[in-house]
Parts: C-alpha cells; structure tokens; sequence
C-alpha cells in the first residue's frame, strides 16, 4: 500500500479568458505555477491561503476536476488521466465550501447521497446505507425526504459528508467546509469532522483561509500564495517559526485574535 | 394555493380551442365550406351564433375547424423546436470550445434567417401545406431554444454540485440525466409557452401567404388576416378569430408559468 | 440626549418576524458593537434605522436619532439624512460602489448631493478623504475606477463615502468579512482612525466577536431576532450571562488558546 495517497507534482495551471480561447488577445490568469505537494496516508494536512492564492483551483486539479496545463497528479504511484476513473473516485472524496450551492436544488437529501452509491456501483442496500450515513453524521434520517433549501447550513453540510463517504473513501479533501457557516456550527463540524475522519481512518486535506480551523483539525500545513506552496511543514512548525514573510505576515494579521 | 390557480386559469383558457377541436370533429353547427352569398356578414343571431363572413361561411363553425389546424401546428412545431433547439444547445455546451463557437455561429444564422423562407423552400419542395408549416416554423423555433437553453445547460455545468456529481463518480450522461434536465426544465416550459404564441402567429403569416394551410382549409390566422379587408364594412368578423387567438396565446403561457411553479421545489412550504 | 435611541423596533414579513422588539441606545462619542448570526436580525435592524429596508417588510416601533423619528419618513425625507447625517458601510465593496464612476466621482457625491460643498471644493475633499482613509496616491486614486483597486481599498473607499459629509453615527454593517485576514486589520484601523478624527459614533456589526472586540466599549448580542445582552465589552468577555453568549464567547477563546498554542515556539 503507497504511503502517499495523491501527489502533485510540479502542476501549472492557466486559464484563458476571451472570446476565442486560442486568440492571442485573451487574457491569461496563472492560477498554480508549479505546485508540488505529496499527501500522505494517516495526515491531516491544511492548505492555506487567501483569495486568489490558488488553493481552490489546486484542490479541483487534486480531484481531476481540471487538468493541469503541465505537470501531473499521481493517485497511488500511477498518474491519473483525464478519464474517468471509478477507483480514484472511490477512494478521494471532497466537500465544497458552499452549503448552498453544492446541491442540485430539486433533488431529495437521500437522491443526493444515492448518487455516488449509484455512479459507482456500491454494492449493498443503498436505502439502508443512506440511513446509516445519515446518522454518522448525526442527522435524522427523516430528513432523508427533504430538499436542500429547506436544511440548515450546517445540516447541509452534514449532508455533503454523508455523501462523501458513501464510498467509504480513504482521502477527504474539503475546500472552505466552514466559511459559510456561523461560529457555533462552525465549532460543531469542526467536531463532526474530526470524529468522521477517526472513526472512518480518513486522510484529510483542508483548504482554508482561516487559521485556527487549521490549527485545530490538521498536523501539517501548506501555505500558498499567488499559485505556489511559500511554506510547508508541521503546523507547530511553520506556526511558531514561520520563515516565509507571507506566513509571517498571516500570522501577524491575527494577532488581535490571541489578546483577546 | 396561487400556482394551481395560474395552472387552471391557464386550463380554463385554452379548453375552449381543445373542446370545439373534439367536438368540431364530430360536428360542426353548419359545414363552415358551405357557402351563402345572401346571408354574408350577418350579425351574430341564433342561426349564426358569431354571425357569417364575405362568404355567409358560418364563422363559428371555421373557427371549431380553425381550432385543429392551430392547436396542431402550434404544439408540433414547438414540440420540433423544443427537441431539436434543446439536443443541439446540450450538445453545443458539452463540446469542445471550436465545435461550440462554430454551433453557435450557425444557430446565430438561423435565428436571422425569418421561418417564411424555410417555408418558402419546404413549399417549393413538398408543396405547401399544414406539415410544411409547421416544420419550418419548428426549425425556427429550434434556433431560439438552442441559444437559451446552450447557455443555461452550460451554467449548470458550471455548478457547484455538477462538481459534486463528476467527484461523486457521475458520468456525462448522468449528469444530464440528473442534473441539466430537471434544472433546465422551467426554463423550457417557459420558452414552449412564448414559443406557442409565435407559432400561432407565425401559422398565421403562412397560410396568410399560401404557404401553410391551404385554403379552403379553415384557419384562425388566415381568417384575422382576410378579415382585415374587410374591416370596415364588419368589424366584428375580426373580432372573433382575434379573440380566441388571444385567449389561447393567454392560456399557454399560464399554463406554462403554472407548470414551472408547481416544478419549483424551493416554493414548497419549508419544514425544518 | 442619546444620539440615536431605538425602542421595540419590529420588522415582518408578513408572518414572520425576524426582528422582534430590539431596544438599544447610541451615545454621541460611543462604539456599539452588535453581534449576531447570520438570520439574527442585525443586518434588517440597520437597514431599518436606514429606511432602506425591501418590499414586503413591515415595521413598527420607534428609531429616535436627535430626538427625531426616523421610522415612517417617506423615502425622499430619508434621503437627507443619509450620508449628511449617518452614513453607512457595507459588506460587499464591489456591489457597493458604482463600476462606471471614477472614485473621485462617487466619493464626492454625497457632498454634491447634499449641498455641503460645490463641484470643485468637493472634488478637492473627495482626494483628502482618500488620504486619510489611507489609500495610497490620492490625486492618482481619485482618477480610478473600482475595479482597479483591491478589495480592501474598495472598502475603504466605501467609508470615505460613508464619512465624506461627516456623519454624527457610522454604521459599519459586516465591514471586513468579505475581505481577506492579512487586510481588514488596514480597513479596521482606517474605520477606527477616521471615526476618531471626526468623533463619529460608531456601531459595528459583525458575526466575528474578536473583530468586534478589538472596535468597540459595549456590546449588543442579537439572536433570532431579539436583544439577548447589552453589556461593555469587557463584562461580555468575561462574564457573560445569556447561554447563547456564553458559546460564543467560549468559542472565541477556545481558538484564541488553540491558535496561541500552535504558535507558541517550542522552545518556550
């Protein structure tokens, strides 16, 4: 069994803008500019960065959502394609930042969690599977009737981890789970995921701008800034010595919080 | 609640074109051909309940007849323009972006092209008749639903939950199965209910020009167009066919604002 | 005489009350900060006391500022209190400000509309207002268009507009949450530095209670529509009497501890 699950290596991405993609007058916007990052089985890693960093277009190209411009993505010592590939699907699951928008507004909540059963062909009872998922993560299955818009944020949010571990995966990459949700449920999915990533024996990648989010849920952690890792290390590490000024700069921006 | 209300507004509207198409099948109060010079433009009275054209043709009568020719060559050509312009706007939102851009620019040519010359050269081919019609007036109709529906499917692949669906294992075909169908649906409806109205109106212009249904065919259009000579010597045989094109236009786009509330989860009552 | 007053303030939609007999008071000189979750009603209290709040909502209660009735003022009585005296800050900079006018021109405006200053003289406050909410060359930023400019610039832009015609009351609804961690302290200092300068109130809305914190002597907690304390910052902080408050002051020192912990050096 590989000890690094997904690796990236020296990955580029850019994006054209215009009306012609190929034209020459189209604007480019250099999203990750050579990215290299091995997640290893067992770790919590975070990935922070602030808007534009790169951190969301890394975690699309980490979840064959995008193929990079250059460089590659190697699942399990193999580099993946751009076709699908159940086996990858099966073992690296994510969760998207908005509660809001991650679901098909005219689908049920046990509709939305079939759906990964179903693609990828889960054997077993997938009603009574749902019902199991549900209550991981702590919902009612009752609610396995309802639509999305009528849950709250946090419920949403449960729900889009049940649905990422229908396939009992082995990676969760979850990209900004928290930013759209208030402080106490904040805290209260923070728990649930910590639980969730115990009790299931996940490897987690969480993207966030927030700082004590990584603090409390991962061990390690990259910083990016515009579409590169500046620092990366163990999160005592590059917290309490950080060497790149940006890191520096993030820590200080947070200052107010610890005189609290 | 307000939806079904719309909905049955919408119902009550056009049941007076589906109720004289089945009855009007079966029998007519007089043969609306027949013809009768001595009783032309009578006014409305029990023998003639909406009175008699140029022609003392019973008017009520080529309105029951009318009724077929336009309910059917409306729901057909929309049917052909909601299927073909909703295929090609899929499929031009799933291509790669130099097949995309080269669709786009033909359904852009179609859209400037009016549905008279693709009836011209139908006519010229078959002849001219309802099916011609209704054909060029479904390719017309196809162009302006491709447009719309192209750029709403290609917002929905943007999504955020298409991401979920893809990372969740879903391929291409469930994708549009589950997720671009049902969210583009209302959009259709909405378009099919505008589209009925064009199509009547189209229908109109063609059989108005010889190209749809032949006289002496009845035909609404071809009625509120011929009755426009003759404005001024009775008014009231514009009237009629004007009337229940209206109401019928009405009623297809109550029906399909009705169809899209009641498909619209997020109206349903919230119950946490 | 309390600068701003507001007694049972209620607004509904329809049936539903999402703001139900909210009862506070503003000093002239003082920083209230109101906290809340998002569907609290913080954000509907402030548009309220602005007259700007959407179709379909019904108020009742009283917002005394000055000693006059604001609820009930018909849009065009509304008007000449907005910006001339209070002025208003918004979480979203970009939404806020107008794509097709240059900064210079918008930031103007309120003194234009106002009848305060004449073209020119606002033109020249508008560059000065620039500089000491501390954006960076002045005489080239009024030039600008918003989309030249960051996020946090934008926002400070915003409050320049807020202050140009130097507003008795500031109100700063979610100033800093759309903007990234390493700026808002820049937008907080120039809110703190401007309001100082003109000895403006303020009051500060956020969901963040650290930013809050770090803003105001008092604060007001908001939850599901109604006031559940009204205390100085220091008595929240240390002991606070509302269960809800009680959890989110608790959430807030737990990161402070955990973020403390991770950047301790090793070596202590």
């Amino acid at each position: 069994m590989n000890n690094v699950i997904l690796s990236a290596q020296q990955v580029s991405k850019t994006f054209h803008h215009g009306w012609l993609s190929t034209s020459r007058s189209a604007k480019r916007v250099e999203a990750l500019a050579g990215v290299s990052l091995d997640i290893t089985r067992g770790e919590h890693l975070g990935i922070l960065g602030q808007s534009g960093s790169g951190k969301t277009t890394l975690a699309r190209v980490l979840l064959n959502l995008e193929t990079p411009t250059s460089g590659l993505v190697m699942f399990e010592g193999k580099p993946l394609s751009k076709e699908s590939n159940n086996d990858f699907r099966r073992t690296v699951q994510a969760v998207f930042q908005d509660p809001a928008s991650s679901f098909n507004p005219r689908m049920r909540v046990a509709d939305i969690i079939r759906e990964p059963l179903r693609a990828l062909e889960i054997d077993g009872d997938h009603d009574s599977r749902i019902d199991e998922l549900l209550v991981q993560v702590d919902l009612r299955p009752q609610l396995r009737d309802r639509y999305a818009h009528q849950l709250s944020g946090g419920q949403r949010q449960r729900v889009a981890l049940a649905r990422a571990l229908a396939p009992r995966p082995q990676l969760l990459i979850a990209d900004e789970p928290f930013s759209a949700l208030d402080v106490l449920t904040r805290d209260e999915i923070v728990l649930l995921l910590k639980r969730l990533a115990s009790e299931n024996n996940l490897t987690l990648v969480v993207i966030s701008h927030d700082l004590s989010v990584v603090a409390q849920l991962c061990d390690h952690v990259a910083v990016m800034k515009d579409g590169v890792i500046v620092e990366n290390g163990t999160v005592r590490e590059v917290f309490s010595n950080p060497r790149d000024p940006f890191t520096v700069e993030l820590l200080q921006a947070v200052q107010y919080l610890l005189n609290d | 609640m307000k939806r079904n209300r719309t909905l049955t507004v919408g119902v009550i509207l056009i049941a007076f074109s589906l109720i004289s198409t089945l009855v009007g099948w079966i029998w007519t109060p007089y043969d609306p051909l027949d013809m009768n010079p001595d009783v032309s433009f009578a006014r409305p009275s029990f023998s003639h309940i909406l009175g008699t054209d140029v022609f003392g043709r019973d008017v009520l009568s080529n309105i029951m007849i009318g009724a077929r020719s336009t309910l059917i060559v409306a729901l057909v050509s929309v049917f052909i323009g909601i299927a073909l312009g909703a295929a090609i706007g899929i499929s031009a939102a799933l291509s790669p972006a130099k097949v995309r851009q080269l669709t786009i620019f033909g359904i852009d040519i179609i859209l400037a092209l009016p549905s008279v010359l693709f009836a011209i050269v139908l006519a010229a081919v078959y002849g001219a008749s309802t099916f011609t019609a209704t054909i060029a007036i479904g390719i017309a109709l196809s162009a302006a639903i491709a447009q719309v529906t192209r750029r709403e499917t290609t917002q929905v692949l943007r999504s955020d939950y298409v991401a979920a669906a893809k990372v969740s294992g879903s391929g291409t075909g469930q994708i549009i199965r589950l997720h671009v169908l049902p969210n583009i649906l209302p959009s259709l409806l909405v378009q099919a209910s505008g589209a009925v109205a064009i199509a009547i109106l189209a229908e109109s212009t063609l059989s108005y020009l010889g190209l749809g249904t032949t006289p002496p065919t009845p035909s609404w259009g071809r009625m509120l167009a011929e009755s426009q000579k003759y404005l001024l010597v009775d008014p009231i045989v514009a009237l009629w066919p004007g009337l229940v094109i209206v109401l019928t236009v009405l009623g297809f786009n109550l029906i399909g604002d009705g169809l899209r509330l009641s498909l619209d989860p997020t109206m349903k009552r919230d119950a946490k | 005489m309390s600068l701003l007053e507001v007694n049972n303030l209620t607004v509904s939609f329809g049936d539903h009350h999402v703001v139900r007999n909210v009862s506070f008071a503003v000093q002239p000189g003082e920083q209230l900060g109101i906290i809340g979750e998002s569907g609290s009603g913080k954000s509907l209290s402030m548009l309220a006391i602005m007259g700007l709040l959407p179709e379909g909502a019904t108020v009742s209660g009283s917002v005394l500022f000055d000693g006059q009735e604001l609820l009930q003022r018909t849009d065009a009585e509304m008007s000449k209190f907005r910006g001339k005296h209070i002025g208003m800050v918004f979480q979203d900079p970009l939404a806020s400000l107008n794509p097709l006018m240059t900064i210079g021109k918008q930031v103007a405006q309120p003194l234009i509309n106002h009848k305060i200053a004449s073209r020119k003289d606002a033109r020249l406050r508008a560059t000065e207002l620039c500089s000491l909410v501390g954006l960076p060359e002045p005489q080239r930023m009024v030039e600008s268009y918003p989309h030249q400019l960051s996020g946090g610039q934008r926002q400070r832009v915003g409050l320049a507009i807020a202050l140009a015609c130097s507003p008795s009351l500031l109100i700063a609804d979610e100033p800093t949450t759309a903007l990234d961690v390493t700026v808002q302290q820049e937008v907080l200092q120039a809110i703190r530095g401007l309001a100082a300068a003109q000895g403006t109130s303020l009051i500060f809305v956020s969901h963040d209670l650290p930013v809050v914190a770090s803003m105001v002597n008092r604060v007001l907690v908001l939850h599901d529509g109604t006031v559940v304390e009204n205390t100085s910052k220091d008595q929240l902080l240390r002991a606070p009497q509302h269960p809800h408050t009680q959890r989110i002051v608790a959430s807030a020192k737990q990161s402070s501890a955990l973020l403390r912990q991770a950047t301790q050096s090793s070596a202590q």
